[in-house]
């Protein structure tokens, strides 16, 4: 079962993580711990990273780098426009699915 | 992007030690972390040089990556199972995909989109190759289709050029597009006319294009044609679907001196014109004639360029002469995005075309250039001087 949430997750984790840089800018460690807040306590912070270098890389989001007390500097990403129309077609693709697999479960 | 931490040296020195001394700040870094967190990345390095990119920019960028995600992890003290999570090749791949792995594996996986591509279009009807004149006002032009499944692609010669001059271009891209090459007035195989104006010729483009029953087609021109495309794609922004845009740019030698120039060049060639004509490198046409189209084209191409022609196109490649404005050598600006987005499909010939022929005649190619370059006169010769 954990490892079919995984394989449905991977799709989704893009939008999931956009939703979650909706409600304000964050860094790495603070999405990945949202996430596991919000009833997603499997996901790897550097699963997670990988999906932040690839918003990061399509425009999604503007990068500061803040220093921190201990480590590198750390990076915080901020949703920018671009983000947000990304994000309003992932939940318009997330409604049009979720209905029809509805319909499908309903039908048999 | 990801910021590096070692700047990297520019130019050919750069890309010979760049990688080296990237990859060495890399191994420092990974040797400072704490062991446990080190065994994983040994065992990253060791899958990625199997599985991960195969070219030195893409590699770097992902060790790169590597080194930052643990070292933040090292100073939070994240446990390894956070990091990498229960299975750790979805986590490595994760991080590949976002580079793609360049080199052998991008060309192959481009290979086989093209395939595809080429396997869809002859799906479609295909069009049989044809050869004739095409009637416009008082002229008549030749017109080759080679037809084909493939995009269409018309190809607009130099001022006094005739369709030959692009027979390697289109031995190289082969039945990847639909090539339609034409003879303009009075050159080549096309018969004279009263009319040898700038206007006239962008009117024969469409009738050439409607007389093939062609909507949208890729432009490729040369010199006077490059310049020909730009005006055209302006006027008819749907119908163009690219340019490349070999040799031409905007400057002009105009004002009485400069027409003197133009005028008297043409007159010393008169006796060599009739000649020149009947191997592609002038038109049929008396000196004056020639000297009037470089002037009109001279006249009214100063300061004009495809950098503002050209906004509205899906594509615009510009290929070409050393000494072109900065603006004309890429596609600048907005346009890459989308120019990229459709890069598939007409764009791998318009990129390879405007490769092959850094210089002058788009006929020679690589080789070719070097051989004949120097002592073969440009088919637009007499141009020259006014650099167009």
């Amino acid at each position: 079962m954990p490892k079919l949430m995984t394989e449905l997750l991977k799709g989704a984790l893009e939008g999931i993580v956009l939703a979650v840089l909706s409600t304000g800018p964050a860094h790495g460690y603070q999405i990945t711990a949202r996430l596991r807040a919000e009833g997603f306590p499997d996901i790897a912070e550097g699963t997670v990273y990988a999906l932040l270098v690839r918003i990061e890389q399509r425009g999604l989001v503007d990068v500061a780098r803040v220093p921190s007390e201990k480590g590198p500097p750390r990076k915080v990403f901020t949703l920018n426009d671009q983000g947000r129309a990304h994000l309003a077609e992932f939940w318009e693709a997330w409604t049009s699915l979720s209905h029809r697999l509805d319909q499908l479960r309903g039908g048999t | 992007m990801m910021s590096m931490s070692v700047p990297e040296p520019a130019g050919l020195f750069g890309r010979m030690i760049g990688p080296k001394r990237r990859w060495r700040a890399y191994k420092a870094r990974i040797r400072r972390l704490p062991e446990r967190y080190r065994l994983v990345v040994d065992a990253l390095e060791r899958y990625l040089m199997h599985f991960g990119p195969v070219d030195g920019d893409h590699a770097m960028a992902v060790f790169d990556d590597v080194a930052e995600l643990f070292e933040r992890a090292a100073a939070e003290a994240t446990p390894i199972r956070d990091l990498v999570g229960d299975d750790p090749v979805e986590f490595v791949e994760a991080l590949v995909r976002n580079y793609g792995r360049g080199g052998y594996v991008d060309r192959e996986q481009d290979r086989l989109v093209r395939a595809v591509d080429r396997a869809q279009r002859a799906e479609g009807p295909e069009r049989p190759a044809w050869s004739g004149t095409v009637p416009v006002g008082d002229t008549a032009l030749y017109v080759r289709d080679s037809g084909g499944f493939g995009p269409p692609v018309v190809y607009l010669n130099g001022a006094y050029a005739d369709l030959s001059h692009w027979r390697r271009v289109i031995a190289h891209l082969g039945d990847d597009c639909r090539h339609i090459t034409y003879d303009a007035r009075a050159r080549g195989r096309s018969q004279r006319s009263a009319d040898h104006s700038f206007e006239a010729g962008l009117g024969d483009l469409s009738a050439v294009l409607d007389a093939r029953d062609v909507e949208q087609a890729l432009l490729v021109g040369w010199s006077y044609g490059a310049i020909l495309s730009w005006h055209w794609a302006d006027r008819h922004p749907t119908r163009a679907a690219g340019l490349v845009c070999v040799d031409a740019f905007p400057i002009g030698l105009t004002g009485d001196e400069g027409r003197a120039r133009i005028r008297a060049l043409f007159h010393r060639m008169r006796w060599a014109l009739p000649i020149a004509s009947r191997f592609g490198m002038a038109a049929r046409m008396t000196a004056e004639e020639h000297a009037d189209v470089n002037i009109e084209i001279n006249r009214d191409q100063r300061g004009v360029g495809p950098g503002d022609r050209a906004a509205g196109l899906p594509r615009a490649v510009r290929a070409g002469h050393g000494r072109q404005p900065r603006h004309a050598r890429r596609g600048d600006g907005p346009r890459q995005g989308r120019a990229r987005s459709a890069d598939r499909g007409p764009a791998e010939p318009d990129r390879r075309a405007g490769r092959q022929q850094p210089h002058g005649d788009p006929a020679q190619g690589r080789r070719g250039h070097r051989r004949l370059g120097p002592r073969r006169p440009g088919p637009h010769g007499p141009v020259r001087p006014a650099a167009t």
